[in-house]
């Protein structure tokens, strides 16, 4: 028998959270019936605004939050039933990385490194040698000596990438670990965790409320909201074809790249308005060039964009095109070129 | 000069070397219940790392309790106490124990908030890497307090020199004790200034040297 589909290497089954509310505080339902399954070695990265659920969703893959209901598996191993010597265990396989670093101010970076592992009484060659191989891996060997505090922002984080990896681990947590970076910094770190997932094969779950995270590094993405999942699935699925209103309201007012109403209203008086989304080859396929040859249309590209979904090409056309006969024709020219069409709303 | 020197000098040595006894003394039984119990008063509370309401209730009263009480009548109060555990109530053996009752609760507070101090993201880091919480307590929080712990080893130590000049009232001696008896109660001005002058160095001498190793060790 041939096994085609990947066993889930982290799922959560139908897992809920609540925090009991006190007599100052209301109880709240931080994570409610939640169910998601990661492969080994995918990207896959939760996204939503704050107190959206997503830290303790994160949380409860290794064990610092417990589910009040459902369960959590790591391979075959049931996170919320391990006694404490198995969670410790299975915590030296997932390494986490935070926002704020969380790195020791007292100890330079290869004591940050090495710290850890001495208390987890690996011996004493092994500890050398790691420190020495990640710390290059992140580029920071140079700087073993340095504190903390003299390093910056992207630099700490490197030192918290390096220290989780140290420990080498199947599973990398990141804990909106960019959020406090500015854009550069952030896509050097995004692209560090590319290079882990992609040259060390360690399964990465991200939660992030930045787009530009999942965009660039997510091979899949669930939305949270209010402590539910809104929708889950393929990256590249989820921005071209987002199904639920929260998700739109997320990837946002970019797909009309910030086109005035008032201008759109206008247009749509005598207009059809369509988004084109391209994905992948289609991109570079001339399909307006060919709409205007084909049925003499005159469209007019009113706002467009071409994002990289992890490397793959995702264009957003807005075109206005006059109202005529063959319309319906020239809609369906479109969706048999393969490319996703969608007339955009009457603006008021 | 030379005159006040061979008619002092002993009295004032001895007088010193009866404060620093008693202060290091003190200070070393302080740290050995000081420390343990300002960790516990952090990780008994809510959001330690081992909760539990009514230990922390209990332990913050007592520490409440003894905080209130001035040294002096500590002294007097505790002085069964200290007869039945010490066997005297007077001299340098006597006033350990008050001194002790008096400053671990203080050093307690102190040690809780340096350990309130620590970013609460290390101590998660250290866990999700499944590291046990004695070791991350022993190794890892005490560790990246260990700048505002000295901060507070100097003010106990402080406090104590000065808790000590009262020892003088159950006979333990000591630099207060002289500038009582010689300066105040005999009219010897030059002694009194002496001793307090003295008293005044071992102090600024002490803050110091808490200053220069509690700024080498914040990094």
């Amino acid at each position: 028998m041939v096994e085609n589909a990947k066993t889930p290497f982290i799922t959560f089954n139908h897992v809920s959270k609540t925090f009991k509310g006190t007599s100052t505080t209301k109880e709240v339902h931080a994570v409610h019936d939640v169910s998601i399954s990661v492969d080994q070695g995918e990207i896959f990265g939760v996204i939503g605004y704050s107190g959206a659920g997503k830290s303790t969703l994160i949380r409860m893959i290794n064990g610092l939050e417990t589910p009040t209901e459902g369960s959590v598996m790591i391979d075959d191993q049931d996170v919320t039933k391990l006694n404490k010597e198995k969670l410790a265990q299975l915590r030296h396989k997932i390494g986490m990385i935070f926002q704020n670093y969380n790195l020791l101010k007292t100890a330079t970076i290869y004591q940050n490194i090495t710290i850890p592992l001495k208390l987890e009484k690996l011996p004493t060659n092994e500890i050398k040698q790691r420190a020495e191989k990640y710390l290059k891996i992140v580029g920071l060997w140079d700087r073993r000596n340095s504190y903390p505090s003299q390093l910056s922002g992207g630099q700490s984080q490197r030192v918290a990438v390096a220290r989780a990896l140290a420990h080498e681990p199947q599973i990398l947590l990141s804990d909106e670990a960019t959020s406090a970076l500015d854009p550069e910094t952030t896509s050097s770190i995004l692209d560090l965790l590319k290079d882990i997932n992609q040259k060390l094969g360690i399964t990465i779950f991200i939660i992030t409320h930045e787009l530009d995270v999942v965009k660039s590094v997510c091979d899949k993405v669930a939305v949270m909201e209010s402590g539910e999942l809104v929708e889950q699935g393929r990256t590249i699925d989820i921005f071209t074809n987002p199904k639920k209103a929260v998700t739109r309201q997320f990837l946002g007012s970019s797909d009309l790249s910030g086109v005035p109403a008032t201008l759109l209203a206008e247009t749509q008086k005598h207009n059809h308005v369509l988004l084109i989304k391209f994905i992948g080859n289609e991109a570079s396929t001339p399909v307006i060039a060919q709409l205007t040859k084909q049925f003499h249309v005159e469209p007019n590209i009113m706002a467009g964009s071409i994002e990289y979904l992890k490397e793959q090409p995702y264009g957003k056309l807005l075109i206005s095109i006059e109202n005529n006969d063959s319309y319906d024709a020239e809609i369906q020219y479109l969706k048999d070129k393969g490319v996703i069409v969608e007339e955009v709303e009457q603006v008021e | 000069m030379s005159n006040f020197i061979a008619e002092w000098g002993n009295t004032i040595v001895n007088g010193l070397t009866d404060t620093l006894t008693m202060t290091i003394i003190t200070l070393i039984i302080t740290v050995i219940i000081g420390v343990p119990l300002g960790v516990l008063l952090v990780e008994t509370n809510v959001k330690g790392m081992y909760p539990n309401a009514s230990l922390h209730a209990t332990l913050e009263t007592i520490v409440n309790i003894l905080r209130s009480l001035p040294f002096i009548i500590l002294l007097f109060l505790i002085l069964p106490i200290t007869r039945f555990l010490v066997g005297t109530t007077i001299g340098i053996r006597g006033v350990i124990l008050p001194l002790v009752v008096y400053c671990a609760p203080f050093l307690a507070r102190l040690i809780e908030s340096s350990l309130l101090d620590v970013d609460p993201g290390i101590i998660e880091a250290y866990q999700s890497m499944g590291i046990s919480n004695y070791k991350i307590i022993s190794r890892v929080l005490l560790r990246e307090a260990r700048s505002g712990i000295i901060r507070g080893l100097t003010l106990a130590a402080i406090g104590l020199i000065g808790a000590t000049a009262m020892a003088g009232l159950v006979g333990a001696g000591g630099l207060g004790d002289i500038a009582y008896q010689y300066g105040f109660q005999r009219y010897q001005p030059d002694i009194m200034y002496t001793s307090i002058v003295i008293l005044i160095i071992l102090v600024q001498v002490i803050q110091s040297i808490g200053n220069v190793v509690s700024r080498r060790l914040t990094k």
